[in-house]
């Protein structure tokens, strides 16, 4: 029989293991009890991270260099983001007016005026490992809700997963378990595509045949349609490459995001839902 | 005992979010497994695995990924590392804060194969390295300060002479 003194730290061990696979056990059920606990830790922690934020902002700052070179940086980055959204949004107005004159249809494109809410990036993350998602400093107090869309001047960023009153979960458009229904603006060819893992371009793999003519350069944009977990028109990014996959009859986009998400700051928050 | 240890997750929890801010080479420096590994170092294995629990959990409420994940690999990482330092009589200080450097570094790898068990793509961080490698030189730096803490928690409790012996 084993000594006391061995059994406990084996005892000890397999109680906290067994704890901790408990644990993950009632996580992965998406209980309301637990989501409500975990959305009150984090309401509670967010007036200490507002504070930590302004108390490092100083050294943060000095670590990264030159303040008014990077702020000079920031702002033409943003100029250029904006301008290349502005180019996406234009081809695609053009291309989808001309198909709707070419059959008489008296339609324009609404610039559909939903409501947005501005949010700012939380100092987290606290973990190393959360390469897929931020934390923005809006939550239900200002409107929001799961599945509002994220975006910047220079197009998608991702959407909300979760939220607490004044905090958001953003699931980025990196995120390989993020699939949605894109249209290329210039040709209004429909596809699907889903996030390829952090400074990797975003993957359009599924509903691209090998006849529809897609060039490096063409606009993708949101369709609104199959996986509607957006509205439709918000840009993605621009075609990077064009793979043809002859054993499954279709092209694989590789497209450059059009928003910088390594210079991510202030968002603007969609305040749209998937109705599906 | 216990009311020390809970003092030094909860501090070390609030130093977690500052420390957050400030990140090396992109780095977040990780203060909740140190203390973990030293729980383990200084207290032993069952002291470690318990500690490392709680510690865990506590982070794990603050993060978007799985709860309890965090509480496991915690757990595990200080029961070994604890278990490890039983194994040896007495143990020259820059041995203990090697133990705790590697055992930080070691929890950042099981957290990785862990998240990607559960879906989170945590293996396909293109910055792996660098957060094993900025975990483990920041954990070499704190494991002095953790050490003399989890001592003072432990009280007279403290079951490893020659550890700190020159403290």
């Amino acid at each position: 029989m084993a000594a006391p003194s061995r059994r406990r730290p084996r005892f000890t061990i397999a109680v906290m293991v067994l704890l901790s696979i408990t644990v993950l056990t009632i996580d992965g059920k998406n209980l309301p009890v637990v989501r409500d606990v975990r959305r009150g830790a984090v309401q509670v922690l967010s007036p200490v991270e507002d504070l930590f934020s302004s108390i490092t902002r100083p050294v943060r700052s000095f670590f990264g260099g030159d303040g008014d070179v990077r702020t000079e940086n920031d702002r033409l980055r943003a100029e250029v983001e904006q301008l290349r959204a502005e180019r996406i949004t234009d081809a695609d107005v053009v291309e989808r007016l001309r198909q709707l004159e070419a059959q008489e249809h008296v339609s324009y494109l609404e610039a559909s005026k939903l409501p947005t809410e501005t949010a700012r990036l939380v100092s987290g993350p606290f973990s190393n490992f959360e390469t897929y998602t931020t934390l923005i400093d809006k939550g239900t107090g200002s409107g929001l809700s799961v599945g509002n869309p994220v975006v910047t001047n220079g197009g998608l960023i991702g959407r909300i997963a979760s939220v607490s009153t004044d905090r958001s979960v953003v699931q980025l458009l990196t995120d390989p378990d993020l699939r949605l229904g894109i249209r290329i603006a210039e040709t209004q060819v429909l596809g699907d595509g889903r996030g390829a893992g952090a400074d990797q371009p975003f993957i359009v793999d599924h509903g691209i045949s090998l006849t529809a003519q897609i060039v490096e350069g063409q606009s993708v944009i949101t369709s609104g349609l199959s996986r509607a977990i957006m509205p439709p028109g918000i840009p993605i990014g621009a075609v990077a490459k064009v793979t043809r996959d002859q054993s499954n009859q279709t092209q694989i986009l590789e497209v450059a995001p059009g928003a910088d998400f390594s210079t991510l700051n202030v968002v603007q928050v969609i305040k749209w839902v998937p109705t599906g | 005992m216990a009311a020390r240890w809970a003092l030094l997750i909860v501090t070390a929890y609030f130093l977690q979010l500052f420390l957050s801010s400030l990140r090396p080479a992109g780095v977040a420096i990780q203060i909740l497994p140190v203390l973990a590994v030293c729980a383990g170092v200084i207290g032993g294995a069952p002291r470690g695995a318990i500690v490392g629990f709680w510690a865990g959990f506590v982070f794990d409420l603050a993060l978007p990924g799985p709860l309890g994940l965090s509480a496991l690999v915690y757990c595990l990482v200080a029961f070994a590392v604890g278990s490890m330092q039983e194994a040896v009589l007495q143990m020259a200080r820059w041995i203990s804060i090697v133990l705790v450097s590697v055992g930080a570094a070691l929890a950042m790898v099981v957290f990785a194969l862990g998240g990607e068990l559960f879906g989170d793509h945590t293996l396909s961080t293109p910055h792996l390295g660098s957060i094993i490698a900025v975990v483990a030189v920041s954990a070499a730096v704190m494991a002095p300060v953790g050490l003399r803490l989890a001592r003072w928690a432990e009280g007279p409790d403290a079951r490893l002479p020659g550890v700190l012996a020159d403290a």
